[in-house]
């Protein structure tokens, strides 16, 4: 068994004043060892952003604490890197640019700079699109130019937050291939936030399915499947079934 | 105002379609045109009646004298000195409201502290005209260019605050939140993100100030300076040259229809990564 990387010990994340405010996690308890894909899926507003969110030291946990290698974490850092919906591109620097953010801000010279960024741009095939502007690249595109800006960092643990939500079908499941190579290169911890089963399959080594508001988890599941993984073999459609069913069940229940 | 600015810019667009495709379409040529046909009309129709009128030239003299008159400004150099005059005040009061609002403007929206601190005294001096500010600034600066400036900075000062820290408090979080996840600290945000996050908010406050600065060194021309495109019309007036005071006009009209234009080509230029966003 591997060594524990995340810690996150009864997270509790309340939104607006008490007795009139929304619960998005209730005690939530989760430990993630290193190197583990796991994905996190849940109805909408189930707090699994919020979670991610705390995990990156972004948002204040009302109650509980997460742990990173034993540390408390009490604010962002560059270990814990993150990918957004929305891609959180800066949109007045060009392509090559936004890569070579983190290494600016660690004050990395300008040859070492350059050498690494050409090596991301050629990475996500994004060497035509160095000197563009993100308004000028397609969504796909922005978000592989998101990736590259986060894995130069080369962070411990990569915190995605629904990252290919905002892409159409193709370009998603392009995009998670070439997610779980670059992982696989380097195994690093991932926590991935999704809506989407078949994605959650495809990457994941784990899989929690968490209840609505508040979130608590409901099932946490080891996917096991070799990779690379075939979403058309019975193994895949199997889980398929399985955990659309979990989903669903939690979707509909009424209290 | 909004309205009328984007109805001016298609204007614009259609005139250039107009050139750009094969001609010989008459729509086209009668688009092109169009823009025109008032400003003849309603000169031709003011040569017509001034003549008609009898020629009192003191009330309303004939375009065609004022045309002159235009010509012997611009022959013995008054137009020019006096148009250098104005520049100066404009850019002098501009430059030195940028300097101030820019960074009281950047506080203000990053930090709450100074935002509660400074609203009550921007939102109280903010609703006083500037025309208003003209007899505390004779009295306390005399008359010369002195007011002026300060009319000038009075005037655009507050678009220029209000503007940039309005640009900072709408920063998208998510740019903010992704720095942070990149290690970078508060500073580095602040330079980096949150500064040119904010520059097409500034830029805009800094446009809306060139029209106000413009209109505001006339205004202070007119009463506290004896020099610029304001003292021109009000001497004018005082010579009884109705001719020139008009001739003033336009001129005024033609300086601060080149100054937008100068300005938007300059925003233009700046912000390409902007898209269309700031073509308001």
């Amino acid at each position: 068994m591997t060594r524990v990387k995340i810690a996150a010990e009864k997270i509790v994340k309340r939104f607006g004043l008490v007795g009139d405010g929304v619960t998005a996690l209730d005690g939530l308890d989760l430990t993630v060892p290193e190197g583990q894909f796991l994905c996190i899926l849940g109805p909408s507003g189930c707090g699994k952003s919020t979670l991610l969110f705390i995990a990156a030291g972004l948002e204040k946990a009302t109650g509980g604490a997460i742990y990173v290698d034993g540390k408390l974490i009490t604010g962002p850092g560059r270990e814990r890197g993150m990918l957004f919906q929305q891609f959180a591109l800066f949109p007045w620097r060009t392509a090559r640019q936004n890569i070579e953010f983190g290494l600016e801000i660690q004050k990395i010279y300008r040859e070492e700079r350059w050498a690494r960024t050409q090596r991301w741009l050629k990475i996500m095939h994004l060497e035509e699109f160095a000197d563009s502007f993100p308004h000028q690249l397609s969504g796909g595109m922005q978000q592989r130019v998101a990736i590259a800006r986060l894995l130069i960092n080369d962070p411990d643990i990569l915190l995605m937050d629904e990252p290919f939500a905002a892409l159409d079908a193709q370009t998603r499941a392009l995009l998670g291939e070439e997610l779980v190579r670059v992982w696989q290169e380097s195994r690093r911890t991932v926590l991935f936030v999704t809506h989407s089963v078949d994605e959650a399959i495809f990457l994941s080594d784990r899989l929690i399915i968490m209840t609505k508001r508040p979130g608590r988890i409901k099932a946490d599941l080891v996917i096991d499947l070799p990779r690379p993984r075939d979403p058309a073999s019975d193994d895949f459609n199997i889980l398929r079934r399985e955990v659309t069913r979990l989903i669903r069940s939690e979707v509909s229940a009424t209290d | 105002m909004k309205a009328g600015r984007r109805r001016q810019h298609s204007w614009f667009r259609r005139r250039s379609d107009t050139f750009t495709e094969s001609s010989g379409s008459r729509r086209q040529l009668i688009n092109g045109l169009a823009p025109f046909v008032v400003p003849i009309l309603v000169i031709a129709t003011w040569e017509i009646a001034a003549r008609l009128g009898g020629g009192n030239d003191i009330l309303l003299p004939p375009p065609s004298q004022v045309f002159v008159a235009l010509i012997e400004l611009i022959r013995t150099g008054t137009l020019f000195d006096d148009i250098t005059a104005s520049m100066m005040r404009v850019a002098a009061g501009y430059a030195l409201a940028v300097i101030v609002a820019v960074p009281i403007g950047l506080v203000m929206g990053y930090s709450v502290v100074f935002d509660r601190l400074l609203t009550t005294t921007v939102d109280g001096l903010r609703p006083i005209p500037a025309s208003a500010w003209i007899p505390i600034s004779i009295i306390l600066m005399g008359i010369g260019d002195r007011p002026a400036i300060f009319l000038v900075f009075i005037g655009t000062v507050w678009s220029v605050i209000l503007n940039t820290s309005h640009g900072v408090k709408n920063v998208p979080k998510h740019l903010v939140w992704a720095a942070q996840t990149m290690g970078a600290s508060q500073g580095a945000i602040f330079m980096k993100v949150i500064f040119p996050a904010s520059l097409p908010a500034i830029f805009t406050g800094l446009r809306i100030a060139v029209g106000i600065a413009f209109t505001n060194v006339i205004v202070a021309e007119l009463i506290a300076v004896r020099s610029g495109l304001g003292y021109l019309i009000t001497e004018a007036r005082m010579l009884v040259r109705t001719d020139r005071v008009i001739a003033g006009m336009v001129a005024i009209g033609a300086v601060g229809f080149a100054l937008d234009v100068l300005v938007r080509f300059v925003m233009k230029r700046m912000l390409r990564w902007q898209k269309g966003l700031v073509t308001e």
